[in-house]
């Protein structure tokens, strides 16, 4: 009998694999048994995290794609399909780092087109290149990563927010359109610590300090034990009946969905 | 159709009464121009139902007011119809997603210049994409960011004198051309008992947030369907 949650025999594409999120996600995934690519702009941790995986007797592979590019995308969908004989899984870590906080007032449409293109553009690109492999194995996930954010709206940073919040429009009306093909489509609000957060909150502590209060767990999760595992659990076989939902992995951050 | 720069009832004298300014593209809107006069409002409309160039051609100095008790904005896209993700080429997911959700950028950066002290700015879409609907994923996409859109305007401007808030109508009163769309509609559950709103409420509402009545509502998303989803 197959373990619910295990995922041995599939493989899983991952983009924007960099040193936190898509990392802890890559882990889990491994750590369940799936065969994971893992792509990125530029190779240096998909290669190294590839390199790990396969000492720890996992199956990876590192693929540079800028999700921007149609072609790349495609491409790389070809590359898994070529190294590991099928696709099941498909998670969009990769976002713009371009984001900042702004007045939406001073937004110029060459940065709110810089932004989207990583976000929106790219799931669809991804969507797109996914769909054939997805179906062809009747138990397709596609996991897109939002934000509370993306929920609640951000008096920060409107596009981010925005982009995000676009994201679950899609992930809805996807999961309607690749239900008949055994597809689920779903999207992760996780609240997860960063290189980056870290650093802002380390030299803003009462930034911290309001923001820690918000969560009732009083921490962020660690993109390794917290939303990693969340991630690898909608992937496997229990979450089969689930698609269409925005799941927060937030420490109860955000309840009002 | 309203063509664009059209100004219905617009005769900007005293004694005033309240200005309504109509920024919208690819939509017809002019039943609600005409139910908005009705409540009294002078109304102003900035739009087209099918010919806009790719930006907003609305500069702020060709607006006939900068105190406008109501501002509207409402941007669907360029001939929207159903189909697989799968079949859309990048010009189309452009049309779809891309361009109706920049409209909006550019409309909330207009209102909020133009927007008169206790006024309301107000976002229109159909509220199908609060459940997802097969073959608009793009167009699904575009009313989510949107909306989004709408809420980080509100958190961001909280401390200005106005409201910001967003309204979803019946996929029909928007986009008449995807209302027999698969599960567009209604989320079937029992007997029908849709009461699709005519005209008159909606205008009607749309005026009430732009008095005293609506300053308590900001970042909202009201769906105003006559019950036809009741989400979330």
């Amino acid at each position: 009998m197959r373990k619910p949650f295990s995922l041995e025999g599939r493989v899983a594409l991952i983009t924007g694999v960099g040193p936190d999120l898509g990392t802890g996600i890559a882990l889990a995934l491994a750590e369940a048994g799936a065969a994971v690519a893992l792509a990125a702009r530029g190779k240096t941790v998909p290669d190294a995290l590839a390199q790990m995986i396969a000492g720890d007797n996992g199956n990876a592979c590192a693929l540079e794609c800028d999700v921007t590019d149609p072609g790349q995308v495609q491409s790389s969908v070809a590359a898994v399909l070529a190294t590991f004989g099928r696709l099941d899984i498909v998670v969009q870590v990769a976002s713009s780092t371009g984001s900042h906080a702004q007045p939406l007032e001073t937004i110029r449409l060459e940065e709110w087109d810089a932004q989207t293109q990583v976000t929106t553009r790219a799931a669809f690109n991804l969507a797109r290149s996914c769909h054939a492999a997805l179906r062809a194995n009747g138990s397709g996930r596609m996991i897109f990563v939002t934000s509370a954010y993306g929920l609640s709206g951000d008096g920060g940073n409107p596009i981010y927010s925005a982009c995000k919040g676009g994201l679950r429009g899609f992930v809805k009306s996807l999961a309607k359109e690749w239900g008949e093909d055994g597809i689920t489509v779903n999207a992760i609000a996780p609240s997860s610590t960063s290189a980056n957060t870290e650093a802002y909150f380390l030299s803003n502590p009462d930034a911290w300090d309001v923001f820690r209060k918000a969560i009732p767990m009083r921490r962020m999760g660690d993109p390794r034990t917290d939303i990693g595992p969340a991630v690898a659990a909608m992937a496997s076989d229990a979450f089969r009946f689930v698609s269409g939902q925005t799941i927060p992995i937030d420490g109860g951050l955000y309840t009002s969905l | 159709m309203i063509e664009a720069g059209d100004a219905i009832g617009f005769r900007g004298a005293a004694p005033r009464r309240p200005r309504s300014l109509i920024l919208s593209s690819n939509v017809d809107l002019a039943w609600l121009a005409r139910g908005l006069e009705r409540h009294g409002h002078e109304v102003e409309v900035h739009g087209s139902d099918g010919e806009m160039p790719e930006m907003v051609p609305v500069a702020s100095d060709s607006l006939r007011a900068d105190d406008y008790q109501l501002i509207l904005h409402c941007h669907m896209p360029t001939q929207p119809s159903p189909g697989p993700i799968t079949k859309l080429d990048h010009a189309q997911w452009a049309a779809q997603c891309e361009e109706p959700a920049r409209r909006t950028l550019q409309s909330l950066q207009l209102a909020q210049s133009h927007i008169a002290a206790n006024g309301a700015i107000v976002g229109l879409g159909p509220a199908f994409a609060l459940n997802g609907t097969a073959g608009l994923a793009g167009f699904s996409m575009a009313l989510e960011t949107q909306r989004t859109l709408v809420k980080s305007a509100a958190r961001q401007w909280a401390s200005r004198a106005f409201s910001i808030n967003w309204v979803a109508l019946a996929p029909a009163r928007l986009v008449p051309g995807l209302a027999d769309a698969d599960g567009i509609g209604r989320f079937v559950v029992g007997p029908d008992l849709r009461r699709p709103p005519a005209d008159e409420p909606i205008a009607a509402l749309l005026a009430m947030l732009a008095t005293g009545g609506g300053a308590a509502l900001n970042g909202q998303t009201l769906v105003a369907d006559g019950g036809e989803w009741m989400v979330p």
